[in-house]
């Protein structure tokens, strides 16, 4: 009796679990760039955030006269600074930036957080029921897959675009989005349109991860427990599956941010997304291309954002990965 | 008992290999001595994760990165492996020391067929051309007991059941008649009656071409079944090393005696096993003292300090019988007696 | 085997047509088509007749009822009444309308629409008798170009640019191969080195990069800045030059010739090479890195193998199993083309006649590269996996 109370006195010198929580942050914390990705997100979004009071210039203010001011420039009547310049029409570059940082930072997080929902029900409900909806859904999931993504995201842009005064949106919906990106409402329309299509277009990863998420768990214990005890597949699935799918899900969501910040860009960039005078940094990359033989720096000015942002998010899905499910470092 | 008066075939002496990784330096294998004579087999049992297999990988130097052999020596056929070059030491593998594994099914490549995969031995340090290499292979697959080995040869990985591929790997490994062959842990992924086959085929290769094995296990019923001496390991260091005999006999360190006294003995009643409590200890952070000082029942119950604070050596407690345990230690040995004892 | 290939091309017929239909539903579901701004010069003082609108509809199979219009887009039929024996079939079946009624509706939300009614005048089966008609996508017509090149056939439109996307994405696909490959390997294998930290960290930046930022740097740093310090500089776009230009250090450079080809090639394979080889590599790398932890990798270490011949007979033609699928998808694109590269180097790509086609509303030519590269894309998927019954012996189909 005496040897059992010792064996377990000698248990308690182990150290104690710690929460799972915890130990994700400790050692995303390891993480050296994705800490420095995380430290300037959050200034960018701070930054975006408070774009009105940060902002020196309206978004289309025009100074008359003063075009391709270089950066720094002191508007001479004001002494206001332009700090990164101004562009062809004289609308300041850095206020500009800041605005159009919104708008691409706002879509980009929106599109996450829809194509997630999207992809999270799909790919639970195939998995769960399995069948032939999840041998369909995953077939198309699949097709849509291997076929090149850009050639699509621009046609449906672009049609959608050039019909978006047909296409039946909430007004409550738009009025909330052009209060999200600072964007009047008839704006705000070309950026719903543009996360419809990012979001549309971008579930199918984490629908496969979701899918392939739940048919792991589907036979193990906890589930069989939960179904022996009379409980639906609706309560299961959230219940159960979501929460245990979340890591996944979430590295997923943090290197979606990093797709949909560079593709809005490229929409836009390429004229099939958000339209000028709405600032984003694709379109101001695209006006720059005009007049770079002479202002080498210009391209630079919307493009390192669009190349840091891609660059943090995707260190921070990095170090997510590792925090998470270090199985799957490589 | 075999010919302890020849030449040991293989000698480890001090052997450390740590493993540098971002939170520690693990000592995976800290200080492990031992010799293997010929024609013996040798059982290296302890729990997983104690230093088993990597004292086996650092014997054919097989440790990847982040591991690192960093002290010790490794005498093999009057050389030191440690101190040989790496193209000296490829053309030892395979051919004069060689290795089967727990998994066979995923240790043989999948893309290759098992024919080729044994000729390529003959291919690679006998220089034999190709059509000799895959007909001594389909002889040796004859050898291990696969049956219609012509047709057998052709086969993939994937269609063979783990006994036959098992069979495969051990025609691999003693094809060019090794001087010694490490078994880690051959048998744990077979069915119980495979287990037996491959047992008996490694008994009966041994018998015929006179290799020694090493046979690393956690399953002491194999160890009884098959060895002739036996090493325990923990804590990357051996604890306890005996013939056969003498170690199911007179089981000395309380780790042993713990291991023992956790599997069921048929006809033996007891009201329950017993369970060595805690769990082996983390390798970067080992304790103080004896490595199994936190876990050891006898420590309390002699109520031993030395324990905690200077970790005993391995020293003779018996003929042919070395222990790793301060209640064994010279002036200490009354109080081993008196503890045997008890026991009995 | 024959079985599973005949099983695989039935349900490949399944997805190309529903694909077409896709397609073709998207097609007329375009603004900007053919009928666009007829019905505001209607109002104009040049007001076109009632004629003129039939005569134009007629032109575009406007006149047809869709599943009739969509038969012949897609194999070029119905021409007209079916002979049997001497005998004409369905000449009088209506098919179409040529002049429909249409009357101005009040729609729920007060605004006016106008609605078909009714039909003035049906066409009949017998009338689509020497009406121009295409052979059908499916036996590789397209059909017009409605704006790029106005009615020329939209073949000839890819044909002219097929030859230089191929040229383009052949070269670069070829030389990501022979870069990424040995750099996944190479930084596996010596993984934790220095190289490999290197490497990989490079490698993420590449694959981060956006190609149409990248590929404004490189006409910056490659053409823009050298040529304006009068140093070599390269093409910043275009396949060729239109009049002769001189390079310092290398001299006078002739239009069309090999080294003016030579030179505007430069930056656009490179662009195009670096970012797959960044991503490629990682791949390699990554599934390197799997095998090398393999039990049979082990096994052939204490085989006694050399570690050369370890990583390139026993791990590699493993790591390489799961990298055909990438390799094999690169054969749509060899087809549809990069469309941001060729777009910022102007190169005259499928991928920027894509991005012209768009921009024009010209949308059968869009549709035809998307429809071919679709095609394109379910055949890659067969060739895979046939492949992939060729070089991993675990997979086989029946």
């Amino acid at each position: 009796m005496a040897a059992q109370v010792d064996s377990i006195s000698l248990l308690n010198d182990y150290p104690k679990e710690e929460s799972p929580w915890r130990l994700v942050f400790r050692r995303f914390r390891k993480h050296k760039l994705a800490m420095i990705s995380l430290g300037v997100m959050l200034v960018l979004f701070l930054i975006t955030l408070f774009a009105r009071q940060i902002a020196p210039f309206e978004v289309d203010e025009i100074t008359v006269g003063n075009y391709f001011l270089k950066p720094g420039s002191v508007q001479e009547a004001t002494g206001r600074v332009h700090l990164l310049g101004t562009d062809n029409l004289g609308r300041d570059l850095f206020s500009r930036l800041i605005y159009a940082g919104r708008i691409s930072l706002t879509v980009a997080l929106l599109s996450v957080v829809i194509s997630s929902i999207i992809g999270v029900t799909i790919g639970a409900i195939s998995g769960y029921y399995g069948g032939w909806v999840d041998n369909l859904l995953m077939r198309i999931v699949e097709f849509f897959l291997t076929i090149p993504s850009l050639p699509i995201l621009l046609i449906i842009s672009a049609m959608l675009l050039k019909n978006q005064d047909a296409i039946p949106i909430p007004q409550f919906l738009l009025e909330l989005a052009g209060k999200l990106m600072l964007l009047e409402v008839r704006e705000a329309r070309q950026a719903v349109l543009i996360i419809l299509v990012l979001a549309g277009l971008g579930w199918l990863t984490s629908a496969q991860l979701m899918r392939g998420m739940v048919l792991s768990l589907r036979n193990q214990t906890f589930v069989e427990a939960a179904k022996a005890m009379g409980a639906g597949g609706a309560w299961i699935i959230l219940r159960h599956m979501i929460p245990n799918a979340m890591a996944p899900i979430i590295v997923d969501a943090s290197l979606n941010m990093a797709n949909y910040v560079v593709a809005e860009a490229a929409l836009s960039f390429l004229g099939f997304g958000i339209q000028e005078p709405i600032p984003t940094w694709g379109n101001m990359l695209s006006a720059t291309q005009a007049y770079m033989l002479d202002m080498p720096w210009l391209p630079l000015i919307p493009g390192l954002p669009i190349f840091l942002c891609s660059l943090a998010f995707n260190y921070i899905g990095d170090g997510l990965r590792d925090a998470l499910d270090p199985r799957l470092k490589l | 008992m075999k010919i302890q008066n020849e030449q040991p075939v293989l000698t480890v002496r001090n052997l450390k290999t740590h493993f540098f990784t971002e939170d520690g330096v693990v000592k995976a294998v800290d200080g492990v001595d031992f010799d293997l004579y010929p024609g013996e087999i040798l059982g290296l049992v302890g729990e997983s994760g104690c230093g088993k297999s990597v004292t086996s990988l650092s014997i054919l130097r097989l440790v990847g990165v982040p591991g690192k052999i960093v002290d010790g020596e490794i005498w093999f056929e009057g050389k030191n492996l440690l101190s040989l070059t790496e193209n000296e030491m490829v053309a030892m593998r395979g051919n004069r020391m060689s290795m089967i594994f727990q998994q066979p099914q995923t240790s043989l490549n999948p893309v290759y067929k098992i024919g080729d995969q044994v000729a390529e031995v003959f291919t690679i340090h006998k220089n034999l051309p190709k059509k000799e290499a895959w007909d001594k292979a389909v002889e040796l697959l004859h050898l291990v007991g696969i049956p219609d080995a012509e047709k057998k040869a052709h086969a993939f990985p994937h269609e063979m059941s783990g006994g036959q591929a098992q069979r495969v790997m051990i025609a691999m490994a003693l094809a060019l008649n090794p001087t010694l062959l490490i078994a880690d842990e051959p048998t744990t992924a077979l069915d119980v009656t495979i287990q037996a086959q491959i047992m008996d085929l490694i008994l009966e290769l041994r018998e015929k071409m006179g290799t020694s094995v090493i046979l690393i296990t956690h399953d002491l019923g194999v160890i009884a079944e098959m060895a002739d001496r036996v090493a325990v390991m923990y804590a990357g260091q051996i604890v306890e090393q005996a013939t056969v005999q003498e170690l199911f006999a007179r089981p000395h360190h309380p780790y042993t005696k713990g291991l023992m006294g956790s599997i069921p003995v048929l006809g033996k009643v007891t009201r329950r096993l017993e369970v060595i409590p805690g769990s082996v200890p983390n390798l970067i952070n080992l304790p103080q003292g004896c490595r199994f000082s936190p876990r050891c029942k006898a420590r309390i119950e002699q109520s031993l300090e030395i324990c905690l604070h200077e970790n005993p050596m391995l020293v003779e407690t018996g003929s042919n019988h070395l222990c790793r345990c301060w209640l064994y230690d010279g002036q200490m040995k009354s109080a081993g007696d008196l503890m045997e004892a008890n026991h009995e | 085997m024959l079985g599973y290939i005949a099983r695989r091309l039935v349900q490949m017929v399944g997805v190309v047509l529903i694909s077409a239909v896709a397609t073709y539903a998207l097609l007329n579901l375009a603004p900007g088509g053919p009928m666009t701004g007829l019905r505001q010069q209607q109002q104009g003082r040049n007001r076109i007749t009632a004629a003129d609108i039939a005569r134009i509809r007629a032109y575009y199979e406007l006149d047809l009822y869709l599943p009739v219009r969509f038969s012949r887009w897609l194999i070029g039929h119905p021409r007209g009444p079916i002979t049997v024996g001497g005998t004409e079939w369905f000449a009088n079946t209506p098919i179409g309308c040529r002049q429909p009624i249409e009357k101005n509706v009040r729609n729920e939300k007060g605004k006016i629409e106008t609605k078909v009614v009714g039909c003035n005048e049906n066409v009949y089966l017998r009338d689509l008798e020497g009406r121009k008609v295409s052979r059908g996508i499916l036996l590789g017509d397209f059909g017009a170009s409605w704006k790029l090149l106005r009615d020329r056939p939209v073949s000839d439109l890819i044909m002219s640019r097929l030859p230089k996307t191929i040229e383009l994405i052949g070269l670069s696909t070829l030389l990501s191969l022979l870069l990424g490959i040995p750099l996944g390997i190479y930084s596996a294998v010596k993984q934790y080195s220095r190289f490999d930290y290197i490497f990989t960290s490079l490698a993420f930046l590449g694959s981060a990069m956006p190609t149409f930022f990248f590929g404004i740097l490189m006409i910056l740093v490659f053409s823009i800045l050298p040529k304006s310090a009068g140093l070599p500089y390269l093409p910043p776009g275009s396949a060729s030059a239109v009049r002769e230009y001189v390079v310092p250090l290398i001299g006078t450079i002739q239009p069309d010739t090999i080294a003016d080809r030579l030179m505007h090639l430069v930056l656009p394979v490179i662009t195009l090479t670096i970012v797959s080889v960044a991503s490629w590599s990682r791949f390699i790398r990554a599934s390197m890195l799997e095998v090398l932890r393999q039990d049979y990798v082990r096994t052939a270490r204490a085989k006694g193998l050399k570690e050369k011949l370890v990583i390139l007979k026993h791990a590699l033609r493993n790591a390489l199993i799961p990298f055909v699928t990438i390799v094999v998808f690169s054969i749509p694109s060899l087809f549809g083309g990069a469309i941001i590269t060729e777009t910022i180097f102007s190169w005259p790509g499928m991928g920027r006649l894509y991005f012209l086609a768009l921009g024009d509303s010209d949308f059968p030519v869009a549709m035809a590269i998307l429809f071919i590269t679709a095609v394109l894309t379910v055949i890659a998927t067969l060739i895979r996996d046939l492949v992939y019954t060729l070089i991993d012996p675990r997979i086989r189909y029946s």
